[in-house]
């Protein structure tokens, strides 16, 4: 696509660098009852055509660190500390006329609920129509032809009419449809996707994340996924970073992370996934029933039950917890660790990390 | 209350509940939106059927009309074989005694400017129940779901998720119910969390001897809880079957497009299989037919024809061509 010019005129290798690389990052909020450190220090790096997924329960800040990338933190957040770098470029320092540069064109978002996100008395064509026009400098008549292209490839049937269609119009799935065609617009070379499926029925998600995936592999996009789905991580992921009050406490990829978890915590939320097959965490590389033919049965009649159960809540981050903030929900805490927080090693932060024979 | 041995706690037939569509200046009705149309359902004492489907297959309206919270528009229903939808008001109110309802948003579902103990002792006072010993009843519910006893005296916005869920059980219990729907009960939280309160309602259901229908779009929640897993479509069940045999060997392309959809925690293998296309078709508009012949892979004729009828034996039950007998 001859949209995807960088912005830096210098003739720079930029395959040789990592897309997106966040170092340090600290977004802390204001808040009555003192500074809430929402997102604490974290550091990840994405290549491009790479997909990394962050996930975490409520409350982790996995939705403020992909707010951060773009630049979209507002009072009472505030940026504490730390850089993110996108190419060659230190986006701290960036102007908000950068900012309006890079944001859509470069780099894009797809929300969680489209219903919410799409404006609600704009047509879903002109929606398309408008980053176009407003990056690339697209007349009008190419700017919808362009936008028609983008819905035929994001696969809404009857492209068309759907250009003039409102959003409220149209299904749930549909108008996530038109989210990613207008996030893919101008050729984004990073892709943020927060919950994507989330609002979606499973039939209508596993369509798109196929989507993603499909356009991650024809534009070479970074995607940073955002979930607190491990299936969809699973599903979708080349690498994981785990998230726990404000910290990533493991990173790794994905058949790495599933396979011999590190950290506790992720070894718990592995746990706690309502399984559709039994044992599989035990042998991960055992045939999955529903492939291929789903009347191939298998012939198992346990109870699937998770095995191990996580106690207690996600910490209030007025009140995080000393040393490493999952000690008081750890079985393997020992003293050190509410005492004193632990490093990352570069795949966990932990003391006492599971330990797999080679 | 008895009943003959072999009749079930509760026994739905041929329900329709539609919601009637209107427009125009005049509000002249155009139709309707037909949430449940043609719906059975059998449930004994002591198991838990779990329900499931996509938003808008009529779900959550099963779920209310079985506890006649909606007035189904035609259709039978019975409690312990007395037909629920002609029961005096005495009757009704016994049975809204013994039948509960959890909710999926513990966040709407209870009552901000009331402290847990009054929300906990709200449906005993209504029922007459526990005179004078209130305190003590909502203190043992309190520990029965694994709360505080303590805690009836603060409010809501006190807790977490997943402890207002535990109140919302708590509230539901303290009328002594045998039957309680759980409408998406777990849906709004965390997946550790998730996890504690399946636990809790499993416990509970051993301990108390309750009856549950669960209603869920995760079907591995449903596997995790259901004795029985019934499948939802556009208003009817189309597939019903012991958990074991529905998960071994699901016969209705719609339950195989379901179980196929579901990404499966096991990395290494990028394999989405949309084996459904499109999306789920208007409830006030089916399609003529099988309902799911717009999205069917293997549909034929007979299907876009004549919707097809159950057919099975006990243990397993499917409404599809495919299976005509």
């Amino acid at each position: 696509m001859e949209a995807n010019v960088p912005i830096a005129p210098d003739k720079l290798d930029f395959d040789a660098m990592p897309l997106l690389e966040v170092r340090d990052l600290k977004i802390h909020f204001r808040t009555p009852e003192g500074t809430v450190p929402a997102v604490d220090g974290i550091s990840f790096s994405l290549e491009p055509g790479e997909a990394l997924a962050l996930v975490g329960e409520s409350g982790s800040g996995k939705s403020v660190t992909s707010l951060s990338i773009l630049g979209l933190i507002s009072p009472p957040g505030f940026h504490a500390g730390g850089s993110v770098r996108f190419r060659d470029r230190d986006l701290s320092a960036a102007s908000e006329s950068e900012w309006l540069r890079l944001r859509g064109k470069e780099m894009a978002l797809v929300f969680q609920d489209p219903m919410h996100a799409l404006n609600p008395v704009l047509k879903c064509g002109k929606q398309v129509e408008e980053g176009l026009r407003l990056h690339l400098g697209l007349g009008s008549r190419q700017a919808r032809a362009r936008a028609l292209e983008l819905f035929r490839e994001v696969g809404i049937p009857d492209p068309e009419r759907r250009l003039d269609e409102y959003p409220h119009q149209m299904s749930g799935g549909m108008r996530q449809r038109v989210m990613i065609a207008s996030a893919l617009a101008c050729g984004p070379s990073l892709l943020i996707a927060d919950e994507p499926t989330t609002a979606l029925d499973v039939t209508v998600q596993a369509q798109i994340l196929e989507l993603l995936l499909r356009e991650r592999d024809a534009r070479k996009m970074g995607l940073l996924l955002v979930t607190h789905d491990l299936s969809v991580v699973a599903e979708t992921a080349d690498r994981v970073a785990v998230m726990y009050a404000g910290k990533i406490v493991e990173l790794a990829p994905v058949e790495d992370l599933f396979a011999r978890p590190r950290h506790p915590y992720t070894r718990a939320l592995l746990d706690s996934i309502p399984d559709l097959e039994m044992d599989t965490r035990d042998k991960p590389g055992r045939e999955n029933p529903f492939d291929g033919n789903p009347l191939a049965g298998k012939s198992d009649d346990a109870v699937p039950r998770p095995r191990r159960r996580l106690e207690g809540n996600v910490p209030d981050p007025h009140r995080f917890p000393s040393g490493c903030r999952f000690h008081p929900r750890c079985p393997r805490a020992t003293g050190l660790c509410a005492a004193a927080e632990p490093a990352f090693d570069g795949r966990a932060a932990c003391y006492h990390p599971l330990e797999y024979a080679a | 209350m008895n009943s003959l041995p072999g009749t079930p706690l509760l026994s739905a037939s041929n329900l329709r509940t539609w919601f009637p569509l209107r427009a125009g200046f005049w509000q002249r009705a155009a139709g309707a939106v037909k949430a449940l149309d043609g719906f059975n359902l059998d449930i004994s004492a002591g198991e838990t059927v779990g329900l499931v489907g996509e938003s808008g297959c009529g779900k959550s309206t099963a779920g209310r009309t079985l506890l006649r919270l909606i007035e189904p528009t035609d259709g039978s229903l019975t409690w312990h074989g007395e037909d629920l939808l002609r029961m005096s008001p005495k009757a009704l109110r016994a049975f809204r005694k013994r039948a509960q309802i959890v909710f999926q948003d513990p966040y709407s579902s209870l009552n901000p400017r009331m402290d847990i103990g009054s929300i906990l002792a709200e449906p005993m006072r209504i029922h007459g129940l526990h005179r004078g010993s209130e305190q003590d009843r909502t203190r043992m519910l309190l520990e029965s779901v694994g709360l505080l006893p303590e805690y009836a005296a603060r409010y809501p916005h006190e807790f977490s998720g997943g402890q207002r869920q535990r109140v919302a059980i708590a509230r539901a219990l303290a009328t002594e119910p045998e039957f309680i729907v759980a409408d998406e009960p777990v849906s709004s939280l965390d997946v550790s969390i998730q996890a504690q309160i399946l636990d809790l309602l499993l416990g509970l259901k051993e301990r108390l001897g309750l009856t549950y229908l669960f209603i869920s779009h995760d079907l591995g929640v449903i596997r995790l809880i259901s004795d029985r897993v019934a499948v939802m479509y556009l208003g009817r069940i189309v597939e019903i079957a012991r958990r074991e045999e529905l998960f071994r060997a699901p016969l209705h392309p719609y339950t195989q497009a379901l179980f196929a959809a579901i990404p499966k925690p096991i990395p290494g293998k990028k394999r989405f299989r949309a084996t459904a296309t499109g999306e789920v078709p208007s409830p006030a508009n089916p399609p003529a037919g099988c309902h799911f012949h717009t999205r069917c892979p293997l549909a034929f004729d007979r299907c876009r024809k004549e919707y097809p009828p159950m057919t099975g034996g006990e243990s397993h039950r499917v409404a599809c061509w495919l299976h005509p007998e």
